[in-house]
């Protein structure tokens, strides 16, 4: 069981080239393509004639042929031909699902209700101000497992000793504050005067920046996450010492 | 942001660490999965830290339960 009239992430625009790409989403079998003009189209992934998957076919001009008997579907569900034959049966179309590419990020709507809202900007992605690069993981477990991870990040002083975390006591500890706005929920962490993790000294300083004392900084944590299952991480690592005349000095999102 | 035009690899930096982070959540979540079905009736006990998952929950145990009604 899932909400369904939400906006849910399928994929990534890199992930929509020349193929079509199987997914199964709130345990639906969908199958993606990138339809001629470039639209992204999502369909059920099930041929109508004898239930192959569309996924198996390609991608043509006007749609996407079964790769079983060649049955051609539109990038909205109908069957437009049919191999061998003029007749094309009343009936014969697959669902379609309301997609909306949007800042390299392919949402779908799985819902019966029409979308009352466009599908969320995430400006970072095609802002030139900030880096992006972005992946998929997929993970033999519940959403709502991954979901408690994202949101809770005591966990970091155990799990991620190697790249994010550091002192247990630190993060177990940091003020941690709770809020709801709306279906949303907002986890804000302050570690104050603790160490630079691993992940941070790696990427985000120089070597001249890290002399000044890797005791001395203060680190903040927020966490957001919305029913669609998206959490966007916000944290800030600020030198102690020189916080007066350089109040940030890095900080990075990620879906 | 990158802060730092010296430094132009920061975003790929950023990027290795963030998949090596993630890796390590994969491996203690699918152990933490894979145990909840050795032990599917077991009873879990909540801690401070589980404050913000549990509001998420509820959220979605809420809109989960809205969905049903109007498909019913």
């Amino acid at each position: 069981m899932f909400p369904l009239n939400q906006w849910y992430v399928a994929g990534f625009s890199w992930d929509l080239r020349d193929k079509p790409l199987a997914r199964t989403l709130l345990n639906q079998p969908v199958v993606l393509f990138r339809a001629a003009g470039g639209r992204v189209a999502a369909l059920e992934d099930r041929c109508c004639h004898r239930s192959a998957p569309l996924s198996c076919g390609s991608i043509e001009e006007r749609g996407i042929r079964c790769g079983y008997h060649g049955l051609l579907f539109s990038p909205g569900g109908a069957c437009i031909e049919i191999p061998g034959q003029l007749r094309i049966p009343e009936g014969a179309c697959v669902r379609e699902y309301t997609v909306e590419e949007r800042d390299q990020v392919v949402w779908i709507w799985m819902g019966a209700d029409t979308p009352t809202e466009r599908a969320p900007a995430w400006p970072w992605h095609t802002d030139p101000a900030y880096g992006f690069k972005g992946d998929t993981v997929h993970y033999k477990a519940p959403f709502q497992l991954i979901h408690d991870n994202l949101l809770d990040l005591s966990h970091l002083g155990y799990v991620h000793l190697k790249t994010i975390g550091g002192n247990a006591a630190v993060h177990t500890s940091a003020d941690m504050q709770v809020e709801s706005r709306g279906d949303s929920v907002r986890v804000v962490r302050h570690m104050p005067a603790c160490e630079p993790p691993p992940t941070y000294l790696r990427s985000n300083f120089s070597p001249r920046t890290c002399t000044s004392g890797p005791e001395a900084w203060t680190r903040a944590q927020a966490r957001s996450t919305t029913p669609r299952g998206v959490a966007c991480t916000c944290t800030a690592s600020t030198p102690s010492r020189r916080r007066r005349t350089r109040p940030a000095s890095t900080s990075g999102r990620s879906p | 942001v990158n802060r730092n035009p010296a430094r132009p690899d920061v975003v790929q930096k950023v990027y290795e660490g963030s998949a090596f982070t993630f890796d390590e959540d994969k491996l203690i979540i699918e152990a933490q999965y894979a145990n909840m079905r050795r032990f599917p009736d077991a009873p879990q006990v909540n801690i401070g830290a589980d404050a913000g998952p549990n509001r998420a929950r509820r959220i979605i145990e809420r809109l989960t339960s809205a969905t049903a009604v109007q498909v019913g």
